[in-house]
């Protein structure tokens, strides 16, 4: 531990300071120099003992050498004024007994004294060591009892933290898993348990293909690897049966990542969009089914209307005949009603012929509100329009859509008629195949027409395809090969397309069914 | 006019159309009137003769259909042959159900239109005939006296002078003379006749049905 290793410092005291000890030294030795002078006048011998109590005090007070230095001060006094000669330092030789025992007891006093003060010393330090690690420990025990505090309420809040989590997991309509990077789940929320009828604690260690069937358990995987693979978060929408039957969702999933960056676990949070898919594809049907019934009165009305029309002339045209020919039966013939019908005949015919060239020339000349209009666009719409007829007919539907091209010049509504036409048409054709698929494939494609670019569009079915003569006379007004048919769609569809400068024309397939295409200009200089 | 008469009414908005079966029905020798309307041909004062009417189911304003039940509910009965350019099975049904001869659709051929006027026209001849018999007899009936009308009514009902005479409180013998003027004011020549001709007229034996009967 880092504090044990903090060193004791002892303190130092300030009498410890080696100037002191020695000055110490030198007084007390001048001190008992001078108490021995002051009472050898009075005693019979002087007390050179107190000599003895200088070194003892300089040693326990300063240490070994300013107890050497006062014994060597106190010999020195003694030999100065103690021993014969006084006042001076040379030693009568009947004297150096009493000076060398003088100088030797100091000497040992001195010693003695140093030693001692030595292991006062060094118990002293051994003691202040001692309570200097009981100190340590203390704080460092005080140090673990706070880290532990604060463990345990960072604990607590980890706790409270991850209950909250799950709270809100719980507590929300999504449903939310987490899985690990082989996919095995390792938590859920509430709704994941009510849907898929599992518990969080059987889950664990679990994967899909143990909560739902295997194909879409592979399906599902499939959308976690990929969000494993590109790192980022991903939204799929995936069809997932549960006992509530087939439901929709939208799930967005995420990889839950380490504080060093690793992902360790897929997430999801997956939105229940059933009913909104319901909604949507409710509204779909009933638009497809609007867009139907007005384009089937629309033509219905204008075909009945253009019928009746050329029918009212046709019909007076025979009458008249009859009429002639009856006049013509007379004895004598009556060559002047005769002449009157067959006039009759002439006007009539002529009417019948302008009927048909006014419908035509009405078409053509209908205003049109042309914009730029991508043809690409023209083909969602129609394919969305006609989502639900290519449903209940079980037709598949492949494109194959240039989205480089550039936009053409067009009344958007008119061209989606054409377009709707030639679908609605291409399905009726295959309603009656059952031996080989129902294909209908829609092709946009950069084409040119005398010269100029152009946007080709072909609508491609297996259906029953075309006879010669079929083909010869599909665009005619009143030919069809449709029991209920008016035979004026086409027609009217090519009318339109001439009305925007193109051209409609229809085509036997290679195989099975036929193929209807129409060119139209390109807008100058844009692209779609 | 070659045949007795009788006319054709044609209605139809149709100019082509209207001048072409006016010349047709006329080349055959049939006299041919034409309008453009239902409304023109409401207000026209038709003549007293056989007749029948060639009528476009499409007509602007007053439709065929609609001046049909307006003959009917006028009571100038006239066979009618509609002609119509897309008529459904309902429409012709409901047009039969009041009283069409026929219902055409065109294009038809001429012949059948020709043969259904002839058709209508036999058909109205004979309707005619029909009510003005009932139109004699009618008038015949109106000028008995009540006791006549009362002795008629029981003579029909096959009751003898003796139960006539119980029946009204009378006498056989005064039943007698009205009976004998009941026979010659209807111009009866025997019971059966009397009968057949009560009929005609809607004087039936209901009423006395309480009546026991020999």
């Amino acid at each position: 531990m880092q504090i044990l290793k903090t060193m004791w410092k002892p303190e130092r005291r300030w009498w410890s300071n080696p100037p002191v000890s020695y000055g110490v030294a030198i007084v007390s030795v001048t001190a008992a120099l001078i108490s021995s002078r002051l009472l050898g006048r009075y005693l019979a011998t002087a007390p050179v003992s107190l000599f003895l109590c200088a070194v003892m005090f300089s040693a326990w007070f300063g240490g070994l050498r300013p107890g050497l230095l006062a014994t060597a001060l106190s010999v020195l006094a003694f030999a100065y004024y103690f021993t014969a000669p006084v006042h001076s330092l040379i030693v009568d030789i009947k004297e150096v007994p009493r000076l060398l025992i003088f100088a030797l007891s100091v000497l040992f006093v001195g010693l003695l004294s140093a030693a001692q003060r030595i292991a006062t010393e060094s118990l002293r330090h051994a003691r202040d060591r001692l309570d200097g690690t009981v100190k340590e420990l203390e704080r460092i025990n005080q140090a673990l009892h706070a880290e532990n505090a604060e463990r345990n309420r960072a604990q607590e809040a980890l706790r409270e933290s991850e209950q909250r989590l799950q709270d809100v997991v719980d507590n929300t309509a999504a449903v939310v898993f987490v899985k690990d990077l082989e996919l095995r789940y390792i938590l859920i929320n509430r709704e994941f348990e009510r849907r898929f009828q599992v518990q969080r604690d059987q889950i664990r260690e679990q994967t899909d293909f143990d909560v739902i069937p295997h194909d879409v358990a592979e399906f599902v995987r499939g959308h976690d690897r990929q969000v494993i693979e590109a790192g980022v978060p991903l939204q799929f929408e995936e069809i997932i049966p549960s006992y509530e039957g087939d439901r929709y969702y939208v799930a967005v999933k995420f990889l839950l990542r380490e504080r060093t960056g690793k992902p360790y676990a897929v997430c999801g949070i997956a939105t229940d969009i059933t009913e909104r898919k319901q909604a949507e594809e409710a509204l779909r049907q009933a638009q497809a089914e609007l867009a139907r019934v007005s384009r089937v009165t629309t033509m219905e009305q204008l075909a009945a209307s253009i019928a009746h029309e050329v029918n009212q002339p046709l019909a007076a045209v025979v009458t008249s005949g009859n009429a002639c020919l009856n006049w013509l039966a007379t004895s004598p013939p009556n060559l002047r009603k005769a002449r009157d019908a067959i006039e009759r005949i002439v006007r009539d015919g002529n009417r019948a012929g302008d009927v048909l060239k006014r419908v035509r020339a009405l078409v053509k000349k209908a205003p049109l509100t042309k914009s730029v209009v991508s043809v690409n666009e023209v083909i969602r719409e129609v394919l969305a329009l006609a989502g639900g007829e290519l449903r209940r007919h079980r037709v598949e539907t492949s494109t194959e859509l240039d989205f480089n091209l550039p936009s053409v010049m067009a009344d958007f509504v008119q061209l989606q008629q054409v377009l709707l036409n030639l679908v609605m048409n291409a399905i009726e054709s295959m309603t009656t195949i059952t031996d080989r698929p129902r294909v209908l494939s829609i092709q946009s494609l950069l084409h040119d027409l005398a010269g100029r670019p152009a946007i080709l569009v072909a609508v491609r079915d297996s259906g029953v395809g075309l006879s010669p003569e079929g083909i010869a006379r599909v665009f005619e007004g009143f030919y069809t090969t449709k029991p209920e048919g008016m035979g004026m769609g086409l027609w009217i569809c090519r009318s339109i397309i001439e009305a925007h400068g193109g051209q409609l024309t229809a085509e036997p397939n290679d195989g099975r069914g036929a193929t209807f295409q129409f060119v139209l200009p390109a807008a100058a200089g844009r692209t779609a | 006019m070659k045949a007795g008469d009788s006319i054709v009414f044609v209605v139809d908005d149709d100019s082509s159309v209207r001048e072409a079966l006016t010349d047709l029905i006329a080349s055959v020798g049939l006299l041919v009137e034409a309008f453009k309307s239902a409304r023109e041909f409401l207000e026209y004062k038709r003549p007293d003769a056989p007749a029948c009417l060639v009528l476009d189911v499409r007509l602007p304003d007053l439709s065929g259909l609609d001046l049909q039940r307006e003959l009917v509910r006028t009571e100038a009965p006239i066979p009618i042959i509609f002609i119509t350019g897309h008529g459904d099975i309902p429409m012709s049904v409901r047009a039969i159900k009041e009283g069409a001869v026929e219902f055409l659709t065109k294009p038809f051929r001429d012949q059948d239109l020709l043969d259904a006027v002839q058709h209508a026209l036999e058909t109205d001849r004979s309707a005619r005939k029909e009510r003005a018999r009932v139109t004699e007899v009618r008038r015949r009936y109106q000028s008995l006296t009540k006791r006549e009308r009362e002795v008629m009514k029981l003579v029909v009902s096959g009751l003898l002078n003796k139960q006539i005479a119980a029946e009204l409180g009378s006498s056989e013998v005064t039943i007698k003379i009205h009976r004998g003027q009941v026979m010659r004011k209807m111009k009866a020549q025997s019971i059966v006749e009397l009968v057949h001709l009560a009929e005609k007229i809607g004087i039936t034996s209901t009423g006395l049905s309480h009546t026991k009967v020999l």
